[in-house]
């Protein structure tokens, strides 16, 4: 996973029905190298400026999503409240 | 699996179903040497690992396994604690 920083909604009307009703946002990666903004489908009901974690796995997000294949992968997992160390 | 070192953890409360009382980490990707060898990541933890412990860490699909069960929303995971024999051997 990846800690990362929303920016904001990235609502959508026209949509592969998989994506239907599923809360999509822009977030910022904060690793630098890899970094940059992915969209992310929301389970953590995060807002704009937010701390969150990312996952980028396909399976988990389709077995999550429950729908059989679809094209999802980029989930926001945790709304992060502090990183210690 | 790969190796990694533990920077700290990651504190979240509020999280996707199927994580909730979940350990996170966040790591460093590193070498036999404890060399770095990619950049920060977040992984879950199944073992208590703390700050500055070289772990043992799956990605991708496995991740989830690691858990117990596979719908749970994560990609990478710590599932082992390494030994420091180098240190041990020199008393450190």
């Amino acid at each position: 996973m990846e800690l990362a920083r929303v920016l904001g909604p990235a609502p959508s009307n026209l949509k592969h029905p998989a994506l239907a009703g599923l809360k999509l946002v822009f977030a910022e990666t904060e690793e630098r190298g890899r970094g940059g903004v992915v969209v992310a489908w929301d389970l953590a009901d995060a807002g704009r400026g937010d701390r969150v974690l990312i996952m980028r796995e396909g399976g988990a997000a389709m077995r999550l999503l429950g729908r059989g294949a679809a094209p999802v992968r980029t989930v926001l997992i945790a709304h992060v409240d502090r990183v210690d160390g | 699996m790969k190796a990694g070192m533990v920077l700290g953890s990651v504190v979240a409360a509020r999280v996707a179903e199927g994580l909730e009382g979940k350990r996170f980490l966040l790591a460093l990707p590193v070498d036999e040497k404890d060399r770095p060898v990619g950049g920060e990541f977040v992984a879950c933890d199944v073992v208590g690992a703390g700050r500055g412990a070289r772990v043992i860490w799956i990605g991708g699909k496995e991740a989830a396994l690691a858990l117990g069960r596979d719908e749970v929303p994560v990609d990478a995971t710590c599932v082992a604690i390494l030994e420091r024999h180098g240190r041990n051997k020199e008393g450190a």
